[in-house]
């Protein structure tokens, strides 16, 4: 047995609420109507109703409100995907977005753009000494070879120490 | 009763249906008889006013009279299209009345039959009537569809566009809020046994 939906007190003063019969007349006011040719505007509301059962052709508002706010939901997830794939250009870092592209490795993922580390500086700046070049002094066999070698600097050098 | 009477009324729907199509208005008085109470009680529930109400329903069977050559027998039936269709004119003009600040304006006095019939529980019936017209639109169509026209929680969400939940979820406010009213205007069982005696 079903439940009531409401207590028998508040059942009984809701079905005191009763509607009479049709008033009397009615469908002669209703043909009289008719045959003045007092038909209510063409709706196509109605039509579809009778056509496909469907209750209203225009929807809700909140349908409505939902369906805009899907759409530029969708909207926006299909731009974001897209530039984070690249299809835009460089590909752009979007959290979790790229994260989901580099999982299915359809394309590749975009990497957060790291902050420019910063260059320490020495606290003082110390003169660079020149490396000293020595000349070395060689004699014998060795001398003639390095000559072939070294830097004119380098040889009148070697003839200044023959000498 | 004339052999003639028992052939008419043994039509069934879907034959007047094709005759209305076929713009004979005897069938649309014929649909009238059957059915045109449907509209006529949604449309006082509904709207609270009979004369309003009244113009509700001729409208509904006007509309059928309109579309009769694009109907498909073997449907809902007639006396569901015109539950459909006499909600949603409802409705509008609840939604027009709104907008329009119609709504505010002094109430006809009732003329309906019943309520010189009953004076004794006048209190009553207006005590729920004001609790049925200060739900919202859409919780009173709810209520008026499923407790007075004892419609399925079904139809009544496909009249109001709505998902099954959804709808019951409306139903279920309504059924607070009608709740709320009724014992708040404090009806008393003493109240009722007056109106029901």
């Amino acid at each position: 047995m079903n439940q009531p939906i409401f207590p028998s007190t508040v059942e009984m003063a809701l079905n005191s609420y009763k509607i009479g019969p049709l008033p009397d007349g009615f469908a002669d006011r209703l043909l009289a109507r008719l045959a003045a040719g007092n038909l209510p505007e063409v709706s196509e509301m109605a039509a579809a109703q009778l056509v496909t059962g469907k209750s209203r052709a225009v929807s809700s508002p909140w349908r409505r409100s939902g369906r805009i706010l899907g759409s530029t939901a969708l909207f926006g997830l299909v731009t974001a995907a897209a530039a984070a794939s690249g299809i835009l250009g460089d590909p752009v870092y979007v959290p979790m977005i790229s994260e989901a592209l580099g999982k299915t490795q359809i394309t590749q993922p975009a990497k957060a753009e790291k902050p420019p580390e910063k260059i320490a500086l020495p606290k003082k700046a110390l003169p660079v000494a020149a490396p000293e070049e020595k000349a070395a002094v060689v004699t014998g066999k060795d001398a003639v070879k390095l000559n072939s070698v070294r830097s004119p600097l380098l040889n009148d050098a070697f003839w200044f120490v023959r000498k | 009763m004339t052999a003639a009477q028992v052939a008419e009324l043994s039509e069934s729907d879907d034959a007047l249906m094709a005759q209305l199509a076929a713009r004979d208005p005897k069938a649309l008085r014929l649909l009238s008889d059957r059915h045109a109470a449907v509209p006529w009680r949604i449309a006082c529930r509904m709207l609270g006013d009979p004369i309003e109400a009244e113009d509700v329903a001729q409208e509904a069977m006007l509309r059928l009279w309109q579309y009769a050559d694009r109907w498909q027998a073997g449907g809902s039936g007639v006396a569901a299209w015109l539950t459909r269709v006499t909600t949603n004119l409802c409705l509008d003009r609840l939604r027009r009345k709104r907008f329009t600040g119609e709504g505010d304006a002094p109430e006809r006095a009732d003329d309906a039959p019943l309520a010189d019939a009953e004076i004794e529980g006048g209190e009553v019936r207006d005590a729920v009537k004001h609790c049925i017209e200060a739900l919202p639109d859409r919780q009173r169509a709810a209520i008026v569809l499923t407790y007075y026209e004892e419609r399925q929680n079904q139809m009544a969400a496909e009249v109001l566009a709505m998902q099954l939940k959804a709808f019951e979820s409306l139903l279920f406010r309504a059924r607070a809020s009608l709740l709320g009213c009724v014992e708040r205007n404090g009806i008393s069982a003493g109240d009722i046994s007056k109106v029901t005696s």
